[in-house]
């Protein structure tokens, strides 16, 4: 047996955007145990969402995650709806899949350009995101900033999408779409991409449901799982069916991806198509009481959020359950075998998000 | 390598893809949530935007008929926009400049014009 050697891999790592620190033995170059460790960037949200109002928690919970907050907006929101036996206007819920898929498309375009970058692939990650910026725009446009679009709200919207807009989204969308169709076959067959994916940390279908694995990650181990599968905001009215990759390894879950941003893309065109006219909120009155479960497919994968409300302003517990939570025992077990050159790409490929796992 | 060898050509003659930011400046969006600004004129110091503010970037004192604005605890989410019974809260599409010191804006009710001095008597 040759003499082993501790690495830790992060908190901070020139291609880690994320604190967490893994503790890898090595045997030579080849990993043989990964010890995952966090807590670097624990923010107490959980506990200030109960001393906060259960309004105001909208803009505490989008603040969760920068790359996915109107999701996680959405998430509380459809809690506390289903609390307050609140049904929201048929138009808030297709504003709902807009913006829920733009977030899909710019987070899923960061993600596909950080794996080039980590890989040293330097002009395909800044094509990805010179395309991002064209997302981003549009976000800006119809939500008023960026990131934290702060368009959700308990019982529907708070902006609606005017008609010169919806055009506007779609014209870019086509822009977006071309410059998607030149990257495919880079992120397919070419050989630099290969030659880092294939057959690294392969996840078996088993193993995949036993670890409890979600989201892209699951669903390039063969699994056809996706929580917009029940049908929440407008999905079940405009024929959602998972994306689905068989073979488990990085470049089945780059494929997952790189398919889901033109899934995304073929949604917000339905959504605007389909469209109802109408409100965009409905009236809100009382106070949560009871207990639920909400959950939505956000970029990583499923968010579950536990609300427990007492009949007062304040919320007596919110707990949420990121997907790179559930995507890390799947992530210790990828590592084992690998070479250590390979060991960012592996931890890349969960697309974590320690800053939502730790809230 | 050969898939991104016309596009790593096009790009040598192309264009840059970003701007000469300080110099080139994109106008902003006209729903763009650049910062807040407060009308006194019209506000009731009625304390309800101090209320529903998330980050409690406001403070009403109701006697001396004072606000209390912390623009850099301000998140701009229109939650004091949405609530203010008046209407007296509206948001500026400009961006605020980043600063190196932070101050707080105090806003008092207009002095009310002043009136001619009476004849004693």
């Amino acid at each position: 047996m040759s003499a082993r050697t501790v690495i830790p891999f992060g908190p901070q790592h020139p291609v880690l955007p994320e604190p967490v620190q893994l503790r890898l033995t090595l045997e030579e170059e080849r990993v043989v145990e990964a010890i995952p460790a966090i807590g670097y960037v624990h923010r107490g949200i959980e506990k200030a969402a109960e001393l906060n109002e259960w309004v105001q928690n909208v803009f505490l919970v989008e603040r969760i995650c920068g790359i996915c907050s109107f999701l996680h907006a959405l998430c509380y929101c459809q809690g506390i709806e289903t609390l307050l036996g609140v049904e929201p206007p048929p138009r808030a819920r297709y504003l709902r899949v807009v913006w829920g898929e733009l977030h899909r498309l710019h987070s899923h375009h960061l993600w596909l350009g950080l794996l080039a970058d980590s890989f040293g692939f330097e002009s395909l990650f800044m094509q990805f995101w010179r395309n991002r910026e064209m997302i981003m725009d549009l976000l800006e446009m119809t939500a008023g900033n960026r990131v934290i679009v702060s368009t959700c709200t308990v019982g529907g919207t708070r902006r609606d999408i005017a008609q010169e807009q919806a055009s506007e989204i779609l014209r870019t969308l086509d822009k977006v779409q071309n410059e998607l169709d030149k990257l495919l076959p880079v992120i397919s067959n070419d050989y630099t991409v290969r030659s880092r994916t294939v057959g690294k940390g392969v996840l078996p279908k088993d193993k995949a449901i036993r670890l409890g694995a979600v989201g892209p990650v699951l669903r390039a181990s063969g699994v056809a799982q996706d929580v917009r599968m029940i049908g929440y905001a407008a999905y079940g009215e405009l024929g959602f069916t998972p994306v689905v990759e068989q073979a488990g390894d990085a470049h089945a879950r780059l494929l997952v991806r790189m398919k889901e941003t033109y899934q995304a893309i073929d949604l917000i065109r339905q959504a605007l198509a389909h469209m109802p006219e109408g409100e965009i909120i409905t009236r809100v009155r009382g106070n949560p009481r009871g207990r639920t479960i909400s959950r939505v497919e956000q970029p990583r994968g499923e968010v579950v959020y536990y609300l427990a409300g007492n009949g007062t302003r304040n919320l007596e517990r919110l707990r949420v359950r990121t997907p790179t939570f559930a995507n890390v025992p799947a992530l210790v077990q990828m590592l084992p075998g690998c070479e250590l050159a390979d060991v960012p790409v592996l931890v890349l490929s969960i697309d974590p998000c320690i800053s939502c796992t730790e809230r | 390598m050969p898939n991104m060898l016309s596009n790593i050509l096009g790009n040598i003659f192309a264009r840059p893809a970003t701007r000469a930011y300080p110099a080139v400046r994109r106008p902003p969006f006209s729903g763009a949530r650049g910062h807040i600004v407060f009308d006194t004129k019209s506000c009731g110091f009625c304390g309800a935007c101090s209320r529903r503010c998330p980050s409690a970037a406001i403070v009403i004192n109701r006697t001396d008929k004072t606000l209390t604005f912390d623009p850099f605890r301000c998140i701009i989410c229109e939650a004091c926009v949405e609530v203010c019974p008046r209407k007296s809260i509206a948001v500026d599409s400009q961006y605020r400049a980043p600063a190196y010191v932070k101050t707080v804006e105090v806003h008092t009710l207009p002095a009310p014009p002043e009136e001619a001095p009476r004849a004693a008597g």
